[in-house]
This record gives structure tokens, sequence and C-alpha cells, in this order.
């Protein structure tokens, strides 16, 4: 029996467990804002945080986790930089149909996290360069995320 | 949470938490995961489908074929498509046997254990192969080219005759995948009546309430069909999609079943943009104005007819503008051959904006009159797919992308297998006139920063 911390809580993994890291939060723990979009590393939908740094959930084992900490959007989204991150998508356009927007927050607050707040917008495009939307041309995505990291700037002065 | 801005529409905010549910999300006890056995061959005879391994299977409870089903053939207008394929499979991709089991990996083991005896056929591949004399029909008994859809208007042979110049235009679009991000899966749930529960990604519930309930044998009435939060569509969830399987299956076993399409099934086997070829001639003035049009055009219908007659008048419809002309003759024929297609938003537009002429016609040089759309870009599917990749491959590369220790172990390990959902079509247009000669130069998609999709609306 192995274990990790997902959102705070620590979860147990059964012995020879062989799912991807998204099949366990998804199916075990119910947690569904993290999407699977095309199981192969391409949409960034199912992006987590794991040990402070963004992963496609499609393509981790659940078993890779043990001991390690993961954090998925149901966190991510409503704590500190994330929440900020966050409301920002959700004030500037930057989700239509909303199916890519969890691994979009969880790839900006992870990139806003790595002390890069004072970000250009040439910067955000490439630190969101692995998430993948259909709907809304990008564009408000950057901005939103741009506007998330002024906030950043204001809130922890550095 | 409390928002301190106000959100930029009513469901933002639980699409930005996760909390929103989408059809995948919802969590039913009783659930059942469903998986289809899908054809690897474009065109066979079936010879037998063994079950018997697949039934005996752990956590299996339902493995169904054609022969355990009624003769019900669904479709938007022509209602010729089979649930599971019935002695014969009409593209790589058609579902063949559909499985219920406990966990989505049971299913999955069950598939692997169904034995396909196929015997191959000669397959119908290209436009231009579906009417050559002596092609097999696609469906025995039709035509493998369909009924025309023309539009006429004025004297377009005196027009002709009359003209400066002549400009002729030849243009081959490819497939286009929509690119949804949410893979297409439908939940059905049994109602104690004897009726039907669907919840399902789509964008027409309407069309799948009727649908089902014909394909069904039921009353309207006893078909409900629920739409949640939808992960875009852009044309390719318009039918009924995989409610068929989850239905069938939800009857055999009285249990809730759901199936999910993977990425690597939704493109093989549902509805890209038809292909097409667009042959078109332009009678034009000295000055370059446009006296009288012909075309024809030849969309791909895919196996089954679905809505591609409607689409065929559609595009002859959208051909009579924008710019006026006096005299038009425009017809366009569905093609049926080996491949799935249906129609994504904006029926053809891009086809027939190719056909548009962005610039004054210069007497000197008629041939110039067609150039490329700048707003269009979109993913690829089937032919060229793998150029098509390969080249994003690249363009990735190139640009770090997942660069910050994304890139995922398992798809290097396992080479570049993962799909491009959306690159861009420019690849794969030719223009050119009759004799072969490459006309104008494909316009780049300069609004493209990452090369993904760019309609901003969904």
């Amino acid at each position: 029996m192995s274990s990790f911390v997902c959102n705070g809580v620590t979860r147990e993994l059964a012995e020879g467990d062989c799912r991807l890291l998204i099949e366990v939060l998804r199916e075990d723990f119910g947690l569904t804002g993290t999407k699977l979009g095309c199981g192969t590393g391409d949409c960034g939908a199912c992006a987590v945080v794991l040990d402070g740094t963004a992963v496609n959930s499609c393509l981790v084992y659940a078993s890779e986790c043990a001991g390690r900490e993961v954090q998925t959007v149901e966190h991510v989204a409503s704590n500190g930089i994330g929440a900020l991150v966050a409301e920002a998508f959700a004030a500037a356009g930057a989700v239509q149909c909303g199916i890519c927007t969890p691994g979009f927050v969880v790839a900006a607050t992870e990139f806003l996290a790595d002390g890069h707040s004072d970000c250009t917008r040439a910067e955000v495009e490439v630190a969101l360069s692995g998430n993948l939307c259909r709907c809304t041309g990008y564009l408000p995505i950057v901005d939103a995320v741009l506007d998330a990291a002024s906030r950043v700037r204001d809130e922890v002065p550095s | 949470m409390t928002w301190s801005r106000t959100p930029s529409r009513p469901d933002a905010g639980i699409k930005v938490t996760g909390a929103a549910r989408y059809t995948e999300d919802i969590r039913h006890e009783d659930l059942l995961f469903a998986a289809a056995v899908r054809s690897p061959l474009a065109a066979a005879r079936i010879i037998r489908v063994g079950v018997d391994a697949a039934r005996a299977a752990d956590g299996v409870h339902a493995v169904l074929t054609a022969d355990d089903l009624p003769d019900r053939r669904w479709g938007t207008l022509i209602q010729d498509q089979p649930i599971p394929a019935r002695d014969a499979v009409r593209f790589a991709g058609e579902p063949i046997a559909l499985i219920a089991a406990e966990t989505a990996a049971a299913a999955r083991a069950a598939a692997a254990r169904v034995e396909l005896e196929l015997e191959p056929t000669e397959p119908v591949v290209g436009i231009a192969a579906a009417f050559k004399d002596g092609a097999p029909e696609v469906i025995p008994g039709r035509p493998n080219v369909g009924p025309v859809a023309r539009v006429r208007r004025g004297d377009v042979d005196a027009a002709f005759r009359d003209a400066t110049h002549v400009v002729r235009t030849r243009i081959e679009s490819g497939r286009v995948y929509q690119g949804y991000i949410e893979p297409r899966a439908t939940l059905a749930e049994p109602e104690p009546d004897g009726g039907i529960i669907v919840t399902t990604t789509s964008e027409a519930p309407f069309v799948v309430r009727a649908g089902l309930a014909a394909l069904l044998d039921l009353p309207m009435s006893k078909v409900v069909v629920k739409v949640p939060v939808l992960g875009g569509g852009f044309g390719g969830k318009l039918h009924l999609g995989l409610a068929p399987l989850a239905a069938v299956l939800c009857q055999a076993t009285g249990r809730p079943v759901r199936i999910v399409a993977t990425r690597e099934e939704d493109m093989h086997a549902c509805n890209p943009r038809q292909n097409s070829v667009v042959a078109l001639e332009s009678a034009v003035d000295a000055d370059g104005t446009i006296l009288a049009r012909r075309s024809r055009v030849w969309l791909d219908s895919g196996a089954y007819a679905f809505d591609t007659p409607a689409i065929a008048s559609l595009a002859t419809l959208l051909a009579t503008g924008p710019y006026r002309a006096p005299a038009l003759d425009l017809q366009t024929w569905p093609v049926y051959r080996r491949t799935p297609a249906r129609p994504v938003r904006h029926a053809l537009r891009p086809a027939r904006r190719w056909c548009t002429p962005t610039r004054r016609t210069s007497p000197t040089s008629p041939t110039r009159s067609a150039s490329m759309p700048s707003r269009f870009a979109a993913a690829t599917f089937a032919r060229g797919r793998s150029r098509a990749i390969r080249r994003a491959t690249q363009r990735c590369r190139h640009r770090g992308l997942r660069g910050r220790g994304h890139r995922p172990h398992r798809a290097m390990a396992t080479g570049e297998r993962g799909h491009v959902a959306e690159t861009r079509v420019r690849d794969r247009l030719r223009l050119v006139d009759d004799d072969g000669n490459a006309l104008g130069r494909d316009r780049r998609d300069e609004r493209g920063r990452h090369g993904h999709a760019l309609d901003r609306r969904d």
C-alpha cells in the first residue's frame, strides 16, 4: 500500500493499481474537474500540479505519485494565486465551452506561482502552449493570465 | 467561491473551478461501461463475429452484434446506417460489436477477446474512385453518386460565349475534424416504463430524441434526452453520435450504460467535414466583372448519407454569392465511399470561399482570380494526417512547447502517437488550373498564434 497527498488529503493507493493518475482522480476520488481530452498528452485538459510542476495526468501512472503531492483544479482554483487566475478567467471571457479551462487554470497558476508574475505576453503564450482551446482563439486566455499576473504583483510585492 | 468581479457568462464560475459536470463526469450507481469493437478494414464482408470468449469474460453484462438486434437503420435524412455493422463494414472504425461491463477496463478487455472474421472487399477510396465505371456500390442498390442539387439562372452558355476571359479553377479540399476538446460520450439509463433517459454530448437534442425513438421503436414520450455542459461541438455533435450504441446496451442490460469515445475512436469514426472537389468556371468581361459562373462540386458523404444531401443543397445555394453573377449554373453531388463524414459548422463554407475572388481579376492574368481565405484553420483527418502531425510536431518543437517539464514520458516512449487535434489546413490544399499548374499562393493564416483553431464562437 502506498499513498500520496491529493488536495491536502492523504489517499491510499492499492498495491498493483496500474491505472493512470487521471483515472484514479476521476473514478476513485470523484475529482472530475480534471478532464480527459486526448489521452496522449496533446491537449493539456488533464493538467494537475505534481510537486509544484504542472503535468498531464493522462500520462502519469498513479503509482508514480507515491509519497508526492498532487493538486487538482478543485484545489488550485480555490486557493491563493489559483483563485486569482480562476477569477480572471471568468471575468475576461476566457471561458466558453469550458472543457479546457481547468487545464489552463492549472497551467497558468503553476506558471505564476513559479515566480513569473512579471511575465510578458510572449512568455504566457509559451507557458500555455501545452494546452489546446477550440473556442476562444486564445487571446482572452492570455489576457486573463496577464490580468491575474498584475494582481499577483499587487498582492505580493517582491 | 465568491467573486469580486462579474463573470463574463453565468456558467464561467463553475467551469473555472472544475465543478461543471459534463456527460463523462456524471456519476451513477450501477453504471456499466461500454466499449465498441470497431472494424480495422474500410470494406469487408462480415463472415463471423466470435463473441463467446467476450461474453464469458469477467464483469461482462452484454455483448451485442447485429445478430442480436432488429435491423433498423439511422440517419438524419436517409436512414441507412446500422447500429453495429450488419453483413458488411463500410468504413474503418465502424462498430461491429458492443460490450457493456462493470468497469471500463473490463469492457476493453472483453473487446480484445472478440474474434472478427472479415473478408476484405474492394474499397472505394477517393472521390474519383466512387464514380469510375465498375466501382463497387458502397451500399448495394444505391449509386455511389447521389442526386444532384442544382441552381440555374440566366443564359450561362451565352455569357461564356461572349466573355472576354474564362477563369477555370479546380480545388480539392481535405477533411476537417471539428476538434472539440471533449470527446463524444453518452449515458443511457432505463426507465421503469420501458422508456430511456439519454444524457449525451449533443448540439441537437431533439434530433437525438426523434432519431432514438424511431430506432428503438418507442413513442417519443418515452425518450428523454438531456444535454449537460457541452465541451464544444462545432457541428460534430449534431447527430445521434454514440446514443444508439449506449441505448441498445442499456436496453439489453436494464442498467445505466455509459460509452465514451477515446480521441482515436472519435477521429476514426465520427463526423469530419466532407472533403470535396470543386470545379469552377467564371466568365468575366474585360474589366474583370463576373458575367456567369458554372460550378460542379462533389462532396464526400462517407459510407452513409447522413445529411450530405442537405449539405449539397446548401453548398449550391451558398455558391450563388457573395458576388453578383447574372447567370449561374451550379451543381453539387454527394458521393458515397468508404469513410465516415458529416458536416461541421458552416457547411462547406471554406470550400466555397476558396472559389470566391478576393482580388479584382486582372484581364491580362485572369487565372489569378482565386485566393485562399485568411480566416480558416482547422484540424485534419485521414489522408495527409501523418504529414500534418509531423509538421505540427516540428512546429511544437520549434516553439519549445511543453518546454517546462510538461512533455509526457509516455508519448516519448511510444513515439509520436498523439493526434494533433488542430493544425492548419494549408498543407493539404492545392489550387491548380486546368493544366495542373499551381495557381496563386496558399495564404498563411496569421491569426493562429499556436497554430490552433481560430473560430471564435462556439
